[in-house]
């Protein structure tokens, strides 16, 4: 199959920064929705509770887009297509892994 | 305006549900025949679903998005008041969950595109099923939150 490596690589990776951009707390941004501001550094608790969700799914776009893009695209189609819904599945496992904390 | 976007939410996720599930059946190994209820439920022309699919994920998940603000200044603080840990928790494995599908949804697309190739069929199955387990998940958490002051006085 031709034509699926760009975005195989797109879906791999996109899943594998978001995860670490939640595990480690990195957003491209936050959203403070109290004062209904968007902020790239932390503000003060005055600010109220931030959103980071959006922040994290741009920090995945920005950097997997690029990415996907800029391999060639021959050598993305050696992908095989598996590996685009097997890494997801194995991101997708690790984050119910990860998220246990909240029930024990 | 809230409730109307939450409304509008719960409907589109409806949709969505029923178009996910009856292609994530499809993909799976026929073991009942045509003439029974699941058989005929699986029995469709999967490929036919994709572009629904992806457009009632993308929009939901906007709605979505609009919603977390209200959520986030007054349903967690008053779950976390009551200590309520698990609601929570089930709402942050529901955000990473619709984040990742949505990363998915370009390659599902090439891999639903028709003709539908033999060597793209793994991966086809494994992402409509993984679509499919967020899109279930999301959906019954986003009830169970919605209705929690019922369900838990």
């Amino acid at each position: 199959m031709t034509g699926h490596g760009r975005v195989s690589i797109f879906a791999i990776l996109f899943g594998v920064v978001y995860t670490l951009a939640f595990f480690f707390n990195v957003a491209a941004f936050k959203y403070y929705p109290l004062v209904h501001q968007f902020h790239i550094a932390d503000q003060p608790k005055t600010a109220g509770p931030p959103i980071s969700w959006y922040g994290w799914i741009a920090a995945a776009v920005l950097i997997s887009g690029p990415i996907a893009l800029l391999v060639p695209r021959r050598w993305a189609d050696r992908i095989s297509p598996t590996w685009a819904g097997l890494i997801p599945a194995v991101l997708v496992l690790i984050v119910l892994i990860y998220e246990k904390r909240w029930f024990f | 305006m809230v409730t109307t976007i939450l409304i509008l939410h719960g409907l589109l996720a409806v949709a969505l549900l029923g178009a996910i599930t009856h292609q994530a059946l499809s993909t799976t190994r026929r073991t009942s025949p045509v003439s029974s209820f699941v058989g005929r439920f699986r029995s469709v022309e999967a490929a036919g679903y994709t572009n629904a699919v992806i457009v009632l994920f993308v929009v939901t998940s906007v709605f979505g998005a609009l919603l977390y603000p209200p959520y986030r200044l007054d349903v967690r603080p008053t779950l976390e008041d009551l200590d309520m840990r698990a609601a929570n928790g089930v709402f942050e494995i529901k955000e990473h969950l619709a984040a990742i599908g949505l990363g998915l949804l370009p390659a599902y697309w090439v891999f639903w595109r028709t003709p539908l190739t033999a060597d793209g069929m793994v991966a086809r199955r494994y992402l409509t099923c993984i679509l499919a387990f967020v899109v279930w998940w999301n959906f019954l958490v986003g009830h169970v939150l919605n209705n929690i002051r019922g369900l838990f006085p």
